[in-house]
């Protein structure tokens, strides 16, 4: 599933990143493929906020359903 | 004792690169007596280079070497070329902020090819979050350019408890690291001593994969930090609440409400009432009058120098003690937002309202800048990802954006006539830029690129450097308009003394009078406007003009052509057709929707 639906407050794996500009910016930022993140916000129909150890990114919604994730 | 740690000579570890670790501390002078055989073909001598991630204080240091003044902020994207000084007689580059190297960006491009030539690359790294900066950092170290790392921010990971191992870091890299905060100052000395002995990274990746580096900066850095649980302070708690809505959004208001506060009503109301009157119009001007006079010039040069647009009189007296404290207030405001790292949790609130004309919550950064000056705005754009982001940005910025200076006068002359038309301005222009955005969206071909934006820390903004900025920017925007300011009474006042004025009013009567019912001096307003639109605004200061006039005439000069600065900037950027377009576009737009806004006010039967 993508991470737009994964609710606030609960931790995620990032399987698949469908977007190779995207991909390439979170891997080098640490939101690679294979990292575990938090979703700490959710703006409605806007960007969700991820953490990763101390470190956030808000990544658009569109952009979010294209974002592939496992929870546990 | 020495903050700084060098890698054990012969080289521990890791090292697989014995030529770049031979003896180096003996030799402290000439820049290319430690670089390894292999890379000193085509560096140009002694060449410093400054990379490091967005937003980890590489500006701090470069003042610090260079003793030039380069923007200090938290956000990404300030340094949008890089900045070039010197430092003992080195030539010293501050280049953009970037995560990783590569062609993919203009930055990269710029950064790469600077590192190609240089003879000592300092990476800049921010201590508090070195798990993303590591990720550049193995790049350079892979690269063979002869390195030192400057681990910044120490105090705010030593804070946090999470306070990497400089030492272990250099025995990995094999390059020497020096604990720095670039801030303070902390460091500086010994980083700068450091910079003498720089070398090559023994540090390499098996092949060149992304998320293979990612990996290993990962497990390095879990190496470097002790991994304990780090303890949650305040401003985490707040960084947190501003990216939802339900605490954001009164955060933001709240922004709002103290800026409009200090400016609007403090500053455009208040100090101005005393700067401008008492200082302006009742000590200086009479003044310059009786200067002028005493040195007996008189006819044509005396109403140039001193009469209704003079040079010495209204020209001084709007930049000196109407511009120059508002723009100041403004620039404090945009500084605390800067500095602070609210405005890229900003740009997320707002997205998803940007998606709607195209653009993404990172063009917020650029559109905020506008509202200090649409020159800078319109190149800070660079930073938007297509080209027809970039043009949406720009056209927003150039039709409907009023500078800070134009803020100033529009701030004082709403001042006089109360909320309800402080508020009817406010939404008529958000209107437009609207309408402006949608309409460019649906014309322009493709579609809008996602958000993707790293939310730094918040910090409290410290004071020094608040008004440090407060003072260079404003300084700065004062130095680039008043020769302009200058330049446009010089031709009004000509005008008048020629009668050219006389003629150009009545050629404009159709448009002034009878299409937006202002008195036929508002054709004045639009001369001083085709050369600045806060010159423009100015004009109607003194015009008497009833409070529908005035929401009329404000309008149509904030839609007005702008600046001349900003024009050429656009032509730049954009290339000369576009430039032309929006210029003639802002005459047609401003015409219309004043004309139309003059009669909805009659209609509804405001007495204009």
């Amino acid at each position: 599933m993508g991470i737009d639906s994964v609710p606030v407050g609960s931790w995620a794996r990032i399987e698949a990143i469908e977007d190779a500009a995207a991909r390439r910016e979170l891997t080098r930022l640490g939101f690679e493929e294979g990292a575990d993140v938090e979703v700490i916000s959710r703006i409605p129909f806007g960007p969700i906020v991820l953490q990763r150890r101390h470190r956030q990114v808000a990544i658009g919604r569109e952009l979010a359903r294209r974002v592939q994730v496992t929870t546990q | 004792m020495s903050g700084c740690h060098d890698p054990p000579a012969g080289g521990g570890g890791v090292a697989q690169h014995p030529k770049g670790v031979h003896s180096v501390d003996t030799k402290p002078s000439a820049g290319e007596s430690n670089t390894s055989p292999t890379t000193s073909v085509d560096r140009e001598a002694g060449l410093i280079v400054l990379v490091g991630n967005p937003n980890v204080g590489k500006s701090a240091i470069f003042m610090h070497l260079s003793g030039t003044y380069a923007e200090v902020s938290n956000f990404p994207g300030t340094t949008v070329e890089a900045l070039s000084g010197r430092w003992k007689g080195r030539a010293l580059l501050d280049g953009p902020g970037l995560y990783g190297l590569g062609e993919h960006s203009a930055e990269e491009r710029i950064t790469t090819e600077a590192i190609k030539r240089a003879s000592v690359v300092v990476n800049v790294v921010d201590a508090a979050h070195l798990d993303r900066d590591l990720f550049l950092t193995l790049q350079l170290a892979e690269s063979g350019v002869p390195m030192v790392v400057a681990l910044n921010l120490i105090d705010e990971a030593r804070r946090a408890g999470a306070e990497p191992d400089p030492e272990e870091l250099s025995r990995q890299l094999g390059v020497p690291v020096v604990p720095t905060v670039a801030v303070t100052g902390e460091g500086l000395d010994e980083l700068a001593t450091t910079i003498e002995r720089a070398r090559p990274g023994t540090w390499s990746l098996n092949g060149d994969d992304d998320l293979a580096r990612r990996r290993a900066a990962d497990e390095l850095y879990t190496q470097l930090v002790p991994q304990t649980r780090r303890q949650r302070r305040i401003c985490d708690w707040v960084g947190r609440a501003s990216v939802t809505l339900h605490w954001g959004i009164p955060m933001l208001a709240l922004s709002l409400a103290g800026i409009y506060l200090l400016v609007g009503v403090v500053v455009a109301q208040h100090l101005i009432n005393f700067t401008e009157v008492r200082l302006g119009h009742e000590f200086w001007e009479p003044l310059a009058r009786s200067i002028i006079e005493g040195i007996g010039i008189g006819g044509p040069i005396q109403e140039i120098l001193a009469g209704e647009f003079g040079l010495l009189t209204m020209t001084v007296t709007y930049i000196v003690f109407l511009l120059a404290p508002l723009v100041a207030a403004f620039y404090f405001c945009l500084a605390l937002l800067e500095d602070s790292g609210f405005l890229p949790r900003i740009a997320t609130l707002v997205d998803r309202v940007l998606t709607a004309v195209g653009l993404n919550g990172r063009a917020l950064i650029p559109i905020i800048l506008g509202f200090g000056c649409v020159t800078m705005g319109t190149i800070t754009t660079r930073l938007l990802a297509t080209k027809r982001e970039r043009t949406i940005a720009t056209a927003l910025l150039n039709f409907a954006i009023p500078c800070s200076a134009q803020l100033a006068v529009i701030a004082a002359l709403l001042a006089g006539l109360g909320g309800g038309w402080v508020f009817a301005y406010a939404a008529i222009i958000l209107v437009m830029l609207i309408a402006v955005g949608t309409v460019l969206d649906r014309m322009l071909p493709g579609e809008s690129t996602p958000l993707l934006i790293e939310l730094p820390p918040l910090r409290w903004p410290r004071p020094a450097g608040v008004l440090r900025k407060t003072l260079t920017k404003g300084y700065w925007f004062m130095r680039e308009a008043t020769p302009w300011f200058a330049a446009g009474a010089l031709v009004v006042a000509t005008l008048q003394v020629t009668g050219g004025l006389e003629l150009w009013q009545r050629a404009l009567r159709p448009l002034t009078v009878s299409w937006l019912q202002l008195p036929a001096e508002a054709a004045r307003t639009i001369v001083m406007g085709l050369v600045r639109r806060d010159f423009g605004a100015a004009g109607l200061y003194e015009m008497g003009l009833t409070p529908p006039q005035a929401l009329v005439a404000l309008v149509v000069i904030t839609l007005f052509v702008p600046c001349v600065a900003s024009l050429m900037v656009m032509a730049k950027e954009h290339g000369a057709r576009v430039a032309l377009r929006i210029w003639v576009g802002t005459w047609f737009v401003a015409f219309t929707v004043g004309g139309v806004l003059a009669r909805i006010l009659s209609w509804l039967g405001v007495v204009s």
